[in-house]
């Protein structure tokens, strides 16, 4: 599992590689709450399209991060495809922050 | 197939895959092996988190009976006090967890019993049967 944190001009990309449970939640969730913190006014946008295998420990780093975002005043969105997006629904996730299809669909989200 | 591995959080992707692999061998379409993957992780997860102090053994046990999986994850931990309350979602004992382990297990297999006593252990059993052995041999494929 890799997790690689990508700035631009008005968002940071966490980039989610692999699968996202039980071992890999503390690594993602301390990438995460990094990347937001040092996020300033850019929307975090959290890439799952390259997540092979999501269950609820994954979901749980996923509620973290928007929990933090909420009080550190950030906007957070997501991006996964079809299989992880079916998942994030039956959570209630998109209740809670947008989940776009593609990356580019999601950076139309830029504060720039 | 049955397997028994240290309650570690490393060891929760080898249960997931281990009964995926012998759930192959039956009907199941891509996306209900995902789902079943899913429905075991979470059963692994809950034994590896909640039932020992010190790590302890998580049994699974994968069978096939007639045309259905039956999976059972058991531990022989501290047990769950009110397992109708652990059920109902979202549930956690952690604030950084969903609280959303049955819900999945319960969305994703087509029966889950839980069997549980203080202080012995928990033992979850789910099963679950391909919904292409229902369709008279069609080709229908998906996922």
């Amino acid at each position: 599992m890799v997790v690689t944190v990508e700035r631009r001009a008005g968002a940071v990309i966490v980039r989610v590689t692999g699968e996202m449970d039980l071992p890999a939640a503390p690594l993602v969730r301390r990438r995460l709450q990094r990347a937001i913190a040092a996020a300033g006014g850019r929307t975090v946008v959290v890439d799952l399209t390259r997540v092979s295998f999501l269950d609820s420990s994954g979901l749980g780093v996923l509620l973290g991060g928007f929990k933090q975002c909420e009080r550190w005043r950030r906007a957070m969105v997501v991006v996964a495809g079809d299989r992880i997006r079916s998942l994030l629904e039956l959570a209630g996730i998109p209740r809670l922050m947008p989940v776009y299809r593609t990356l580019r669909e999601a950076l139309g989200t830029e504060k720039t | 197939m049955v397997l028994e591995i240290p309650s570690r959080p490393e060891n929760v992707p080898l249960a997931r895959l281990a009964v995926a692999s012998f759930a192959a061998q039956m009907d199941f379409t891509v996306g209900e092996l995902e789902e079943i993957k899913v429905a075991v992780s979470e059963a692994v997860t809950n034994s590896v988190l909640h039932a020992y102090e010190e790590p302890g053994r998580v049994r699974i046990t994968a069978t096939r009976d007639g045309g259905r999986l039956v999976v059972e994850v058991a531990d022989w931990g501290r047990g769950i006090q009110d397992v109708d309350r652990a059920r109902q979602a979202p549930f956690t004992t952690r604030p950084e967890r969903m609280g959303l382990g049955f819900a999945f297990m319960e969305s994703f297999m087509d029966e889950v019993l839980v069997e549980s006593r203080p202080g012995q252990g928990t033992a979850v059993r789910m099963t679950k049967t391909p919904t292409r052995a229902g369709c008279g041999g069609c080709d229908h494929r998906q996922g």
